[in-house]
């Protein structure tokens, strides 16, 4: 036994110098099985039914997919849902399910499609040489991608990797990293990571500062006559690393969903709540299950099964000390 | 002999203007078919829209920051081309700290939207920010 101590010794001092990185940081605890985050985008102005069908502008959410490989333009003038649910993880890559409701929207698109509406959810339609304009009360898409919890990496069903997930906050969230790219050129990157010293308000609740923001490189998004540019800005709560707010207009995740533009600007953005106080800008935390009621998990040494093993060495290792103390005080 | 000379700068001058009558007609047909020409085969409109923080100071309005959403659309029309259609484009800036984005549409006319429109928001100075532009013939 005495010869396995120095092996016991050895591997407590790989273990205590590899600890930050083998126990405290393997991918983010607030993706688990049942794990959701709602984000909105809600109106606070009146939806003028009869002629949503004429609606100009992008709407308080607005999103491009293909259908039937046709292009399709939704913009939502009521109020807009966007949620993320984790269905399952196994071997460190969950499957989410993103779900898009909206009410009074107005649906583009070019050819003939399968309707994502019901018939009794239409308010009026109109056609214009190919281009086919539909407003419905009511409508619910919805997509499922994978994440890589580990590194935060997104992928559609066939394995097509699109890049980091906005979903949470990591330490490798750095200017210059790279968040998410296309074939056809889209390449954005984090230009700023900053805190933000404001308390923000979300459907959820209030948000303390310090916060987390991060800003996006310029980027370009075109699908049909529908063009998108700019940056975005991404808020966390560094203690959860959950997303508070997203304003943009295309991220990884959507594209692994089939969404090739995605934005949403709630307009309790436009207000100004207090001093030192703003309203999340674009589309905001609405409700989620991790955060507080005890469903809050902080990934720490504590926390983390290979503590125990961690533990249990440090024991061994301090019972065969003990042992050869005694042998040498003895002797 | 000045009298002889002013006589026949004057048969001469004569002659010259009944020469020059045709080509002076023609040039005036001309200009009169160019103003002849449909007034609604190009049509420019332009519109702006600003969210925008101001004060007045001294009588005058101060913008301190803010956002801008600008369109032009020229409508081009039968008859000057039997391919009616829009060229367009839209800008939009501010100097707000924070990010901004757009999202432009332009619709070829006769087919849906005879107009195009942008939105530019921004988020900075704790708030968000939106202006809007569009331009149609409807």
């Amino acid at each position: 036994m005495r010869r396995l101590l120095p092996f016991f010794l050895i591997l407590l001092i790989l273990l205590a110098s590899t600890a930050p990185g083998t126990i405290a940081v393997p991918g983010n605890p607030v993706i688990r099985p049942g794990a959701y985050f709602v984000y909105v985008a809600r109106t606070n102005e009146s939806v003028n039914v009869s002629s949503l069908v004429n609606a100009l502008g992008s709407g308080n959410l607005f999103f491009s997919l293909k259908r039937n490989g046709e292009p399709v333009f939704v913009s939502v003038y009521g109020n807009g849902s966007v949620e993320f649910e984790v269905l399952s993880v196994e071997n460190g890559t969950a499957t989410v399910r993103l779900m898009v409701s909206g009410t009074d929207a107005l649906v583009r698109y070019v050819g003939n499609i399968t309707p994502f509406w019901s018939e009794g959810e239409v308010t009026s339609s109109e056609t214009h040489g190919n281009v086919t304009r539909v407003a419905v009360s009511a409508f619910r898409l919805s997509s499922v991608y994978r994440l890589n919890v580990l590194t935060g990496t997104v992928y559609d069903l066939e394995g097509r990797s699109y890049g980091r997930t906005l979903l949470f906050y990591g330490r490798d969230v750095r200017p210059g990293r790279a968040l998410f790219t296309a074939p056809d050129g889209l390449k954005v990157s984090v230009s700023k990571v900053s805190t933000l010293n404001a308390t923000v308000v979300t459907y959820y609740g209030k948000f303390l500062p310090p916060l987390i923001q991060v800003v996006t490189t310029p980027y370009e998004v075109s699908m049909a006559n529908i063009t998108a540019s700019g940056r975005s800005i991404l808020i966390y709560d560094p203690g959860s690393g959950v997303l508070l707010s997203y304003f943009g207009f295309s991220w990884a995740d959507f594209r692994a969903a089939g969404f090739s533009l995605f934005g949403g600007i709630d307009r309790g953005g436009f207000s100004v709540p207090g001093k030192d106080e703003m309203f999340a800008p674009g589309l905001v935390l609405a409700d989620t299950n991790v955060l507080g009621g005890g469903m809050t998990v902080k990934y720490s040494p504590e926390t983390s099964p290979l503590v125990y093993v961690y533990f249990a060495l440090l024991s061994f290792a301090g019972f065969f000390v003990l042992l050869e103390v005694r042998r040498w005080g003895g002797s | 002999m000045r009298r002889k000379e002013i006589g026949v700068l004057s048969l001469v001058l004569v002659v010259l203007g009944i020469l020059a009558a045709p080509a002076l007609a023609a040039k005036s047909t001309t200009s009169d078919s160019i103003q002849g020409v449909n007034p609604s085969c190009y049509i420019h409109k332009v519109d702006y829209g600003q969210d925008a923080k101001q004060v007045t100071k001294d009588g005058y309005v101060v913008t301190l920051a803010g956002i801008y959403a600008e369109v032009r659309g020229e409508f081009i029309m039968p008859p000057c081309t039997t391919d009616p259609h829009l060229t367009w484009y839209a800008t939009d800036a501010g100097d707000i700290p924070g990010a901004l984005f757009s999202v432009y549409d332009f619709q070829v006319v006769g087919h849906d939207w005879q107009g195009a429109w942008v939105d530019a928001y921004g988020s900075g100075l704790g708030r968000a920010w939106h202006a809007h532009a569009e331009v149609s013939l409807g």
